[in-house]
């Protein structure tokens, strides 16, 4: 359970910690990137896996995974843009910018695997291992 | 030389072909299990406290003043903001207090409506996760979709 939305404003305590938040920025955009690659693809095309790993139902009611995903990168579109922005520029954003951009691209991570916040970087699609 | 950590620039989801590793595969397929579990906790617990009550959505979503859709949402989402939590007892005439418990020490007990207030000014400060919390609403409205 969430208990507060994050301080967006608070400063790194370190650069370490800054560095930390960076790459996880990186990583996520990565990610949404990878989904949104996947939602301009016929889902015939996907790879091997990735289908039944996304979720089928949204809101108690069957939505399927390729249909889902194409409503998400056009709902979000903007909000994709800007984290992608974010990241390209993450060495230079000032800390709340850094965190608000970690921050959307977790909540569109959560939104498009219907994961928890807390499990959102679990999920991959395998770019760890490629 | 890109921002991205190693071998994350060259990701190119066609290629994928280690979806077929067993072990990757039970991890992915214990996460998923993992989340499935922790979605279907979250919706039970909140059907009991509602049917407890002998409340249907449709009364439950009246006495919010929120569509039957919302209330749904809410018992079928994987997280669960505290605030919505109290929302949602508060319209089943219930009232919430949170317990934090220390080894060492006393039951501190907070005030729901302390907290309410409080979690309302936060998500109110900032008109950009208002916009966000919009659209993740038009996102799960399947029908409408």
């Amino acid at each position: 359970m969430t208990l507060l939305p994050p301080d967006l404003e608070r400063p790194f305590s370190s650069s370490a910690e800054r560095l930390a938040a960076r790459r996880l920025l990186l990583k996520r955009d990565a990610v949404l990137r990878a989904l949104k690659q996947l939602a301009a693809q016929p889902h015939h095309q996907w790879p091997t896996g990735i289908y039944e790993e996304l979720p089928r139902v949204t809101n108690g009611v069957s939505d399927p995974p390729e249909r889902r995903l194409a409503r998400w990168a056009m709902i979000f579109a903007d909000e994709l843009d800007e984290v992608h922005t974010l990241a390209q520029h993450s060495g230079g954003l000032s800390d709340s910018d850094l965190r608000r951009g970690l921050y959307f691209a977790g909540r569109l991570l959560a939104t498009a695997t219907d994961l928890p916040m807390s499990m959102i970087d679990g999920f991959d699609l395998g770019l760890e291992r490629t | 030389m890109s921002d991205l950590p190693e071998g994350w620039d060259s990701y190119n989801p066609n290629s994928h072909e280690l979806t077929s590793d067993a072990e990757y595969q039970r991890s992915r397929a214990a996460a998923a299990e993992s989340a499935d579990r922790r979605r279907n906790a979250y919706g039970q617990a909140l059907r009991y406290l509602r049917q407890a009550r002998s409340l249907t959505q449709a009364r439950l979503a009246e006495a919010l003043g929120v569509g039957q859709g919302e209330v749904s949402r809410i018992e079928h989402q994987a997280d669960l903001l505290l605030s919505t939590f109290i929302r949602y007892v508060d319209g089943m005439g219930g009232e919430f207090s949170l317990l934090v418990r220390f080894p060492d020490q006393e039951v501190i007990e907070f005030d729901g409506d302390l907290l309410s207030d409080l979690l309302t000014e936060d998500r109110e400060f900032d008109p950009r996760l208002q916009l966000l919390a919009r659209k993740e609403a038009e996102f799960r409205d399947v029908a409408a979709a």
